[in-house]
């Protein structure tokens, strides 16, 4: 059974970045573009039966920041402990900061290797 | 009017007129701004789909990579009776299997190379005995020669005693004919071993023959498989080769692909800047507008499209897309290709 | 007729142990650097058999393994892959591995899964000539290094705190996977800590109770280790402090096996119920002969019962004993007749006739000295078997036999020996026939009256029979002078049965062991000897016109007409003897198919003796083959016909 990531980004080339870099591992992806979509997205995996075992999101986005995105993921229980992995820039410090006060498990800081973003990934899953 | 008041009043005509001026430029520039927020949005719009399509192929390159060093290695390996499809062996078991029938059939071939040498050996052991037959012989013959001295001394001795040895001369004489016996079973028994000897000598030449025969053969026969095994050898070393640097290849490839995931997220950043001065050329018009009241900067305003300003900008364009930007942005046109959301007016 | 193999298994696997323990005391040869040219071939030379034997018996894991193991070590000592320490380390552990193979086929049992693994790095090193290194999942590489300056690689020991915040699993962390990153930078032993778990009812599962208290061993640096908390720092304690360095576990080496012995001894394996039960035996033997001994102690004329009771336990048990430890040397003698089948097989092939081959007793056992010398004589007298001894098809046919020829051959133990015997429903052999052909041979007078039995016996009489008369009578002379011969070394004796028409018996009698002789004691002057019973025809007390000396020969004694040579021991031995030849007697021996009399002065009886060597304890001496301890713990020697022949000739 492969794992199912989900990846909340609106830049396209990042959202593709991340999800060649999953898919490489084995990770079945399902994209979103920013923090509402997002959600609908697990709603949908959720429906089918199945489940997302790791979300990869950006903070800067509109309609639904990462922030925002993250404190409401953490609400509701299919996505209450699932790992969660910001993308940040160098210059986000704070950003950061609140992100793990709402709840975030990881982050990495853009642009960043593939072998960095899978190493962090094996950190956070098993 | 004194001359006080009408200087003061010329100057406020000069500076009505000073303003009048530039409230006359600014109205020609201000306009301009959201059409240079137009062209860095689309600029920006365009280097992104670029990159996409740039990471997209990535995609589709690292499938075909893998799917090419899959092939490869099935064709190499085979496919394991567990994998569910139906198993195929590969060059390589069936490399394997050769190299051992080969080498199977090379040691029988030594095996019975061995036997037939150790049949030379047989033939050997045989010389041997006869040699050891001859000698017995000897101890015969120098029995029989006792023998016949005894029969001598018997008889000396009968001689010697003249009438008194009358007995003993009829026992010298059965001596005498059991030595003359003796020597003829010798005599006998020499023949036979010579015979044997010879018979010995023909049976071993022919065997020796047999041996040689088989042996050549058997060496022939020996080199051939070690040609055979030292091609096959050399095949699999060659295919085994190839497929290690088709490895390299697609390893090395994956490295450059992971190395340029890196770098197009650049793309990433220079949008947002893109976005950051987008903003400042707004909150710029924002603030200029205000104080020359009434200065909407409305892009549509015939004055901005006319004006030297807005053909100065519109003289630096060499690309149809910017010129298709600008018009709209203008309102000049609406232009068929561009979708008006494509361009924020503000 | 195929032979059951599984006995033969048993000596595979005891080969293997043999030839596996040599290959680790090779290697570690090599990690010792006390290896030389010789040592690589003699690795192959083991993997070699093991492979031949593993494809024998059907072992196929065993056989690829050692296959491609082979393969590599053909490379090595060809000088086209060098033996570098990674690669003696690889090889070391396919011993293990082969060792476990042949212990799974031994029981039958699936070959456990590592080998293939071990495998792969054989033939990878067989094919570059360097083990690679297998590639680590991406999962587990590691941390990139922000430290340019790497520590150095010796192990360290930590002592590690790590208490979570009880909010971290809804961080979606988990504390499992930091434990899992440290277990993978080398030995970690953890301890939970338990004390903020509260009672089950009000336990919240979102929330972390947990704490733990760890004790790391690693060569890893410490950023290595703090990376594993990179993301849990911020909400737990972390601590990590370095332990003093007490001794650290010292890496218990298992002592090197000592080099391979150049092993020019005779070894011999021996199955181990075999020990055991002499040394059971040797056990009992210390009772009883203690138990004699308490009753000597406080003897007294009445106990003189009890006495002779304990001796007799004492007998017993010595005597058990001896056979035990003869029984030791003892092999199957179907490891020789395992090759026959296909002997007899090829040969009748050849002479187009149709044999069946029967074999019996072949779990009958032999002194192993002597199974390896009967090979020789049993092969001629199966070959002359098919050769001459059975007819073809038609000749059978005609002659209202069945077409197939029945060869049987036969071991099995009858009193003190070991009888093999070579059966054919053959020809057989006439025995007017033999008679006349002795006669014409020369070998026998015409007037001379032999039972069936020595008529038959002349068989063995070289120049018996050649070439020619090999239609005439079946078997070759040649070689059964040469079997008897080879039989009579080994302290035995061949004899024929034959019937015309419906075959023959050869029978081989051997003693069960070149080690126990059955003797004639005997008396010269005041020395004892001991004459090998089987080469003894019969002794007579001469009387005086019997003997005769022939001038510058030596004596003759006449015996029915015969005049045979007449040895005097004492002379030969250079003993001083009692009187006249004609007091003494005369004991009349064979010898390469003549017969010769050796004078002695008194005959004492037969006796089994235990033959022991003079040669290995002191030196070669001429006209004996080895001196045995007589019951009353007197030394005799044992003669050796031959060698007192020769020195006769020499005096």
């Amino acid at each position: 059974m492969p794992r199912t990531a989900l990846v909340v980004d609106d830049s396209v080339t990042i959202r593709q970045m991340v999800s060649y870099t999953l898919k490489q591992a084995g990770f079945a992806v399902v994209e979103a573009v920013d923090g509402q979509d997002g959600l609908e997205r697990l709603e949908g995996v959720r429906l089918n039966g199945a489940h997302v075992d790791l979300i990869v999101t950006d903070l800067n986005m509109p309609r639904l920041d990462g922030i925002g995105f993250i404190r409401q993921l953490r609400g509701r229980p299919a996505s209450k402990f699932t790992p969660v992995l910001m993308l940040t820039t160098e210059s986000q410090e704070s950003k950061r900061q609140e992100g793990r006060a709402a709840g975030a498990t990881a982050w990495i800081v853009k642009p960043f290797h593939p072998d960095r973003l899978l190493q962090v990934v094996g950190k956070v899953l098993p | 009017m004194s001359l006080k008041a009408w200087i003061f009043a010329l100057g406020g005509w000069r500076r009505g007129k000073r303003l009048e001026e530039l409230r006359e430029q600014v109205a020609a520039h201000l306009p301009l701004l959201p059409v240079v927020s137009a062209q860095l949005r689309d600029a920006n719009r365009q280097v992104e789909q670029a990159v996409a399509k740039v990471g997209a192929n990535f995609g589709r390159m690292a499938e075909r990579a893998r799917e090419g060093a899959n092939e490869a290695s099935r064709i190499l390996g085979g496919v394991p009776e567990s994998s569910g499809g139906s198993p195929v062996m590969g060059i390589d078991g069936l490399l394997s299997s050769s190299r051992a029938t080969l080498e199977d059939l090379l040691s029988r071939i030594v095996r019975d190379g061995e036997v037939c040498h150790k049949l030379a050996g047989r033939m050997d052991s045989l010389e041997r005995h006869m040699g050891h037959i001859v000698k017995a012989l000897a101890d015969v013959d120098r029995i029989s020669f006792g023998n016949t001295i005894l029969a001598l001394n018997a008889k000396i001795e009968a001689a010697h005693m003249g009438e008194r040895g009358q007995g003993f001369e009829l026992v010298a004489q059965e001596l005498w004919i059991q030595s003359q016996r003796s020597n003829q079973i010798t005599e006998g028994i020499r023949a036979t071993i010579a015979g044997l000897a010879g018979d010995a000598k023909s049976a071993m030449a022919e065997v020796g023959d047999m041996a040689c025969a088989d042996r050549d053969r058997i060496r022939t026969l020996e080199r051939q498989v070690q040609d055979a095994l030292g091609r096959l050898e050399r095949a699999h070393q060659d295919m085994q080769e190839s497929v290690a640097e088709g490895s390299e290849r697609n390893e090395a490839l994956a490295g450059e692909i992971a190395g340029a995931v890196e770098t197009m997220q650049f793309q990433d950043r220079v949008s947002q800047q893109i976005g950051h001065i987008v903003e400042a050329l707004e909150s710029m018009r924002a603030a200029v507008a205000v104080p020359l009241g009434g200065l909407g900067g409305d892009p549509r305003d015939p004055h901005a499209r006319g004006s030297e300003a807005a053909r100065l900008l519109a003289g630096s364009y060499t690309m149809e897309a910017e010129r298709e930007v600008h018009a709209t942005a203008l309102g000049e046109q609406a232009a068929g290709e561009m979708a008006l959301s494509d361009v924020e007016i503000f | 007729m195929e032979l059951d193999l599984t006995r033969f298994r048993e000596t595979f696997f005891q080969e293997v142990t043999e030839h596996l323990e040599t290959m680790e005391s090779a290697l570690l040869s090599f990690r010792d650097g006390k290896a030389d040219g010789e040592t690589l071939n003699a690795i192959f030379r083991c993997a070699h058999s093991i492979k031949a034997g593993a494809a024998t018996f059907g072992f196929e894991a065993t056989t690829r393994f050692t296959h491609v193991l082979e393969s590599l070590l053909d490379r090595m000592r060809g000088n086209q892959i060098a033996p570098s320490g990674q690669l003696v380390e690889l090889l070391l552990r396919s011993v293990d591995v082969l060792r476990a193979l042949v212990d799974a086929a031994a029981r039958d049992e699936e070959a456990p899964p590592v080998w293939e693994g071990v495998l792969e790095e054989l033939d990878r090193a067989r094919v570059a000539g360097e083990p690679k290194q297998p590639k680590p999942a991406p999962e587990e590489e590691a941390a990139p290094p922000q430290n340019p300056a790497p520590a150095p690689p010796t192990a360290a020991a930590y002592t590690i705190g790590f208490e979570p915040a009880p909010e971290l699993f809804r961080l979606g962390l988990d504390p499992f996977l930091v434990l899992r990153d440290l277990a993978g930078l080398g030995s970690l032993t953890p301890e939970a800590d338990l004390s903020r778990l509260p009672a089950l009812a009000s336990l919240d599962p979102a929330t972390c109770y947990l704490g733990w208290r760890l004790n790391l061993e690693t060569t890893a640096p410490m950023e290595q280790i703090r990376d594993a908390f990179a993301f849990v720092e911020d909400v737990a304690t972390v601590s990590i402090s370095p332990v003093k360095a007490g001794a650290a576990a010292p890496a218990v080496e298992a002592s090197p096996k000592p080099g391979v012995r150049a092993t020019t001894r005779e070894t011999i394996r021996v199955a181990t119920e075999k020990v055991d039960g002499l040394i059971d035996l040797v056990g009992e033997l210390v009772i009883a002969h203690s138990m004699a001994a308490a009753v000597m102690n406080n003897f007294t004329a009445d106990r003189l019962p009890q006495l002779q009771a304990a001796m007799g336990d004492l007998e017993r048990h010595t005597r058990e004993l001896q056979e035990r430890a003869m029984r030791i040397r003892m092999t199957p003698v179907g490891t020789i007749f395992s090759r026959f089948p296909r002997l007899v097989h090829d040969i009748s092939q050849t002479l187009g006739k149709q044999i069946s081959l029967e074999i019996g007793g072949e779990e009958t056992e032999l002194d192993k000295g002597m199974v390896e010398r009967m090979v020789d004589p049993l092969t001629h007298l199966v070959r002359n078997a098919v050769d001459h001894g059975i007819e073809t098809p038609e000749e059978r046919r005609q002659a209202g036999k069945t077409e197939q020829g029945t060869l049987r051959l036969t071991a099995y133990h009858q009193g003190g020996n070991v009888i093999v015997e070579v059966t054919d429903d053959g020809r057989g052999l006439a025995t007017a026939r033999i008679r006349s052909k002795a006669i014409e041979r020369g070998l026998i007078s015409a007037d001379e009256n032999l039972t069936e039995e020595q008529i038959h016996a002349l068989i063995f009489r070289p120049g018996f029979s050649t070439a020619d008369t090999v239609s005439d009578v079946s078997g070759r002379g040649i070689g059964m002078d040469v079997v008897k011969k080879s039989v009579e070394a080994l302290n035995g004796t061949v004899t024929l049965q034959t019937a015309a028409g419906r075959g023959s018996t050869i029978r081989i009698k051997l003693p069960l062991t070149l080690a126990i002789l059955d003797g004639l004691l005997l008396k010269v002057g005041e020395q004892t000897y001991v004459m090998p019973l089987i080469s003894i025809v019969e002794s007579i007390r001469p009387r005086q016109e019997q003997i005769r000396g022939v001038a510058g020969r030596g004596d003759v004694i006449v015996v029915r007409k015969e005049p045979l040579q007449l040895l005097r021991l004492g002379r030969i031995f250079h003993i001083p003897q009692n009187g006249e030849p004609a007091c003494g007697l005369a004991v009349i021996v064979e010898h390469e198919g003549r017969q010769l009399a050796l004078l002695v002065d008194e005959l004492l009886g037969q006796q089994q003796v235990v033959v022991k060597s003079l040669e290995t304890n002191f030196r070669k001496v001429d006209g004996i083959t080895g001196a045995t301890i007589l019951g009353d713990g007197s030394a005799a020697l044992i003669l050796d016909i031959a060698g007192i022949v020769a020195m006769s000739h020499a005096a």
